[in-house]
């Protein structure tokens, strides 16, 4: 009997510790109104704001600021001054003048001038790191008076562009540049935004709270506390903001933005971006370094189904290596259309025996929408003929064997996006001759194609009519030699508590704007 | 006078045996059933199953189980109970495959080790120590992340990460044996130390190891469907039931059969295996057993 | 007795060098280069060659290892990939997560576990060792990652009694502040007093915790009620009986005493097997411990991190292990008398 006891004791004692945290439970803070969760993907890793090149855009852009804002495409002004209130470029195209904007702090007390603007991006460029390289033309940075910057170029360059971009265009107090990565990789901030870092919670949240002294000002409605929490799997995020403990998250899965929408709280949206998927061919590894064959597999790709089913309508079909919605966009061409008969025509056209119509097939395992992309095309190729093998890993797997000629790919599956507003980042970054490959997986190399691009590039700055016409050109090289399969203009699907009013979608920058934001 | 009953009588005191240990193994018969009912699901699987488990079917997405699809079907549109039978396939293989792996290398060390003894014993012991240094399921992981995601790899971690343990087993029920007298017996008369390995260390050290490897059988499972659900185990289109669950993760709450029945196939499979193994060692080792 | 312990040590230090030699090989087998994944989505081949340099990498193998073993041995992992901060800094700030997850795990399976492997052999084939057996049978089947999901979806999805996931509420964390003086929040709560940080740190250790428990509740039970019986079948006992002791005294004085040792083995092998599942839990429900920096490390081939951790929870299980050796000798006098 006495075991009997013993048994029923620890059972008890069991089922009462579950009771009763059951019972905390259900007597759960509620949360506060005026603050924001955001469900991030993964944690800040650089803190520096004159390095970091990922995710923290999403605190970056809140926290600090830089001289311009890149407005969404079709808005009245193409700029809203930051801490730049005006600019202007001289005749030649190498001068530009920036004007800075009176009576600002930065969050450590220090006053915002030029000398401080100077200095940071002085150290942004000498750092070397991130996303350094867009003021890779620039000669000299003069802070002529207090609130006046003059930036020389060596060749005509885009700065207004330039100064919007979301990583590496930020000015930071002058204090914390001194401090350096060490003190920022600690999670401090000083900048000028709206937010003050508050708190970092390794690998759990980054808690942002309002900068009272902003000199954009502040209202009842705005949040004054938000947070941005670490959340790494997709469902786990949707079951958050479900449960009212996240208010936004942007990496919904397209089969759930139903299920979402059906929520009468929630809503589950596109926005767009200027992010797009392709396939890039690699044009020296048999067989795709045939141009035929290579045309070939571009027709055995089902462009339709991929954005209606696998994409739910969130991309649009691609029309070439630009984004449609970016500016530049050579509107004249098309997709290829999804034939197999012209498919199987043009594989016997290429010459190539029957028995090496073998490509392998690379891409990032983790994604669904890459992965149902390429068994979808694995299956129409091979009523084609054509065997793909899938090879899905981690992109820091796939990445340094698609840069080696010898390991890469056929295929390689390929997301990109610019880092400032402009469509030379697609051309250069991807297709551009590189000596080592860096991005360019395609391995292409047509010195034609680097002419009329290079041109383009020099032109962007003082004459962009002529740079949209020669970037057109360049855009169509690139059809013609069939050097990847361009199938998705990408539609960023966020989730949103839809009683959040203010949200804006703008293709330039990654990160919400929380100070526009209020309930 | 003969001492052997009559043959009619004989045949049916067999019977009367069989019928005892069938009762008072009642759950290792079960264990036996289900894993013979799985084994023909594995073999028989393209004759068994409704559906072709690959076939992309946007049409038919996430359609609740019913009649045109016993266990519904997926985010792709296929058919979930197919790809539970093939996946059984896999579940088996990789049972069998790591088994054999371990055995093979394990055994073979752990044999000369027991045998030799001294300064080779503790070498091999020592290393064979580094490898069970690991919490389980550690090594395993990082071996595959270094060989590189996939089933095969999974596959050859596992083995890598248990054939330690039956080096171990092995060298102590040899030891055990070593001091008897048929191996004393077969030196003196000239025998060879690879010849009295082989030919009687082997077989009569062999049972613990067997042992077991029947109740491994059941974790290596276990430990595969693991290693798919975190990422770097089995990977599309393979079809294996704990990537099942793991692409399942984001739709369960909504779709609940995604993730349920490959689940399910998972715990009963391993419940048989495991019953199964447990009978066996009861047959092969009384000592240990649940004296039922 | 020290004697032994010296040996131990030495070989516990024989060990974690051929444990530093594999994990070595396997970070550098790692395919593809974290360098490039650390410094962004576009970095420059510069930026990459330095890189490169800066982490060592461009020297030969011997040499890259011998400078991981001997900034090893000062307490110096190398620096995380991922975190760009020292990897031992970025352990010892999770470790006190896991550690708390673990230690209460193993405390719900010795106080349920034990008691009902004892009741099931000393009660052999009644109906409650019956059930007990059943029930551990069925649970050595279920995969821990399944039944982490099912709680997680039962009991926050539908029935919205208990957290998604993480340690802590982040209001609660904001607005009721204590001071992190252990990192376990449910002792550091208590100090501080605060209330409700300890009832949301509480019911988000609820889920994880029955989850790991769970998974090795089954074995305990099992081990437990097999050693029980075997001690209950010993000699000894017998003639106890025999002789008319009574039952109770024959259990807790003698039977309870010989299956302890054994016990500290369950025990002590459980705490292991459970840092190892730490992994899948923690991986389920955000929980910031050591099993999830394994799986981020791993998978994004942050070779520093992964070495760094292997290292780390190699020497803690081989740790736990000599303790519960050492343990035998306080417990048993036969063996201290050797």
């Amino acid at each position: 009997m006495r075991h009997f006891k013993t048994l029923t004791k620890s059972v008890t004692a069991t089922f009462l510790v579950i009771v009763a945290s059951m019972l905390f439970a259900s007597s759960a803070v509620q949360a506060a109104s005026k603050t924001f969760t955001y469900a991030m993907y993964g944690d800040v890793k650089d803190w520096d704001p004159a390095s970091a090149f990922s995710l923290e855009v999403m605190m970056l852009a809140n926290v600090y600021e830089p001289l311009v804002w890149y407005n969404p495409p079709g808005s009245k002004e193409q700029f809203t001054p930051a801490l730049a209130s005006s600019w202007s470029v001289s005749d030649d195209g190498l001068t530009w003048t920036f004007k800075l904007r009176k009576n600002v702090k930065f969050h450590d007390g220090e006053a915002f001038d030029a000398k401080a603007a100077k200095g940071a991006l002085d150290r942004t460029i000498s750092m070397k790191k991130g996303a350094y390289y867009i003021w890779s033309s620039v000669e000299s940075i003069t802070a002529v008076d207090s609130y006046t910057l003059v930036i020389k170029t060596k060749t005509p360059q885009p700065l207004d562009l330039v100064a919007s971009s979301q990583y590496g265009a930020y000015i930071y107090s002058p204090k914390a540049a001194e401090k350096g990565a060490d003190w920022f990789n600690q999670g401090n901030a000083a900048g000028t935004g709206p937010y003050k870092v508050r708190q970092w919670d390794k690998a759990q949240q980054v808690v942002l709270e309002k900068n009272a002294d902003y000199w954009g000002g502040w209202t009842d409605s705005n949040f004054d506390r938000v947070i941005l929490k670490v959340v790494t799997e997709n469902s786990t995020q949707l079951q958050m903001l479900k449960a009212g403990e996240a208010q936004y998250i942007s990496l919904v899965p397209a089969d759930m933005v139903e299920s979402v929408n059906q929520e009468s709280k929630l809503s589950a949206y596109a926005v767009p971006s200027w992010k797009n998927s392709q396939f890039l061919i690699n044009t020296q590894k048999a067989p795709t370094d045939n141009k035929k064959f290579r045309q070939a597999l571009t027709h055995l790709w089902d462009y339709d189904t991929v954005v209606k089913d696998i994409y739910a309508g969130y991309a649009e079909v691609a029309r070439g290596p630009v984004p449609a919605t970016m500016w530049g966009h050579n509107s004249a061409i098309k997709a290829p259309s999804f034939d197999l008969n012209k498919a199987k025509q043009l594989l016997i056209e290429s010459g190539v025996t029957p028995s090496e119509w073998n490509v392998s097939m690379a891409y990032i395992g983790t994604s669904e929408a890459y992965k149902n992309s390429a068994l979808l095309f694995q299956e129409n190729a091979r009523q084609a003929g054509v065997t793909v093998e899938l090879l899905p890993g981690t992109w820091s797997n796939i990445w340094d064997k698609a840069k080696n000629l010898e390991t890469a790919p056929n295929l390689q599956s390929m997301t990109w996006w610019p880092t400032y507003a402009t469509p030379n980042d697609w051309l250069i970054g991807l297709f551009r001759t590189e000596k080592k490959a860096l991005f360019n997986l395609s391995h292409y190399s047509n010195p034609e194609f680097d002419k009329v691009l290079n041109k383009g590039v020099e032109l962007e700055g003082s004459n962009r009519k002529k740079a949209i016409q020669l970037y057109g050109e360049a855009q169509q090289i690139l059809m013609d030699d069939a050097v990847a399969i361009f199938y998705a203009d990408i539609k960023r699907r966020v989730a949103r508590d839809s009683g959040i009013k203010g949200l804006q979608a703008n293709p330039a920058y990654d990160a919400v704007f929380f100070h526009k934001l209020s309930r | 006078m003969s001492t052997s009953l009559p043959s009619v009588a004989n045949r049916s005191l067999r019977i009367e045996k069989f019928r005892f240990f069938l009762s008072s193994n009642v759950l290792f018969v079960f264990g036996a059933v289900i894993f013979s009912l799985i084994i023909v699901l594995a073999i028989f699987a393209p004759y068994l199953a409704p559906y072709d488990p690959v076939k992309i079917n946007f049409s038919e997405k996430l359609v609740a189980p019913g009649l045109t699809h016993l266990m519904g079907t997926d985010e792709l549109g296929r058919d979930i109970l197919s790809r539970v039978i093939y996946g059984a396939r896999t579940s088996l293989v990789i049972g069998i495959t790591v088994l054999i792996l371990s055995i093979s290398v394990g055994v073979p060390i752990g044999l000369v080790a027991g045998y030799f003894g001294g300064r080779i014993d503790t070498i091999l012991m020592r290393v064979s120590d580094v490898f069970l240094a690991f919490p389980p399921l550690l090594l395993p992981i990082a071996i595959t992340a270094a060989l590189g995601a996939g089933l095969f790899n999974a596959m050859m971690a596992l083995a890598i990460s248990w054939f330690p343990w039956y080096a171990r087993i092995m060298r102590s029920s040899v030891l055990a044996i070593r001091k008897e007298l048929y191996i004393d017996a077969a030196r003196a008369m000239g025998v060879g130390h690879g010849r009295i390995m082989i030919r009687h260390a082997l077989p009569n050290a062999s049972t613990p190891a067997i042992v077991q490897a029947s109740m491994d059988f059941g974790y290596t499972i276990l430990a595969a469907a693991s290693l798919s659900f975190i990422g770097i185990g089995a990977r599309p289109p393979t079809i294996e039931w704990g990537l099942m669950v793991a692409l399942s993760r984001s739709k369960f709450l909504d779709f609940w059969w995604t993730a349920a029945f490959p689940g399910f196939a998972i715990f009963v499979t391993v419940l048989a295996v495991n019953l199964l193994g447990d009978g066996i060692r009861d047959l092969l080792d009384p000592k240990h057993g649940d004296l039922s | 007795m020290r004697r032994y312990v010296v040996k131990r040590l030495l070989m516990m230090v024989g060990i974690l060098l051929g444990v530093l030699i594999i994990t070595f090989a396997l970070s550098r087998l790692l395919p593809g280069s974290p360098i490039e994944m650390m410094l962004g989505h576009r970095p420059t081949q510069e930026q990459i060659d330095l890189a490169r340099e800066e982490f060592g990498l461009d020297k030969p193998i011997p040499v890259q290892f011998i400078n991981y073993v001997s900034s090893a041995v000062q307490g110096d992992f190398g620096i995380s990939l991922r975190t760009h901060r020292p990897v031992l800094e970025d352990l010892l700030g999770r470790m006190a997560a896991t550690f708390e997850l673990t230690t209460l795990a193993v405390i719900l399976v010795v106080i349920v576990g034990i008691p009902l492997g004892i009741l099931s052999a000393v009660r052999q084939n009644t109906l409650e060792d019956h059930i007990t057996r059943t029930f551990s049978i069925a649970g050595m089947a279920l995969p821990m990652f399944l039944v982490g999901m099912v709680l997680q979806m039962t009991f926050y999805g539908w029935l919205h009694w208990l957290p998604l996931q993480g340690r802590m509420n982040v209001e609660v964390l904001l607005d009721y502040p204590f001071e992190k003086y252990t990192g376990i929040y449910l002792i550091d709560t208590l100090v501080t007093g605060q209330w409700q940080a300890f009832k949301s740190a509480a019911s988000h250790l609820v889920l994880p915790v029955l989850t790991l428990a769970l998974a090795s509740l089954s074995v305990v039970i099992r081990m437990t009620r097999n050693t029980m019986v075997e001690v209950l079948n010993e000699d000894y006992i017998r003639t106890a009986r025999a002789y008319g002791l009574s039952r109770r005294l024959i259990y807790y004085r003698y039977a309870l005493k010989a299956t302890l040792i054994p016990m500290m083995t369950v025990v002590g092998l459980t705490y292991g097997f459970l840092l190892g599942g730490s992994v899948v839990v923690e991986f389920i429900f955000d929980w910031p411990g050591l099993g999830g920096y394994v799986v981020g490390a791993i998978t994004q081939n942050d070779f520093p991190a992964v070495m760094g951790v292997t290292l780390f929870l190699a020497t803690i299980y081989l740790g736990v292990n000599l303790i519960v050796d050492l343990l035998y000798f306080v417990v048993d006098p036969r063996l201290r008398a050797s």
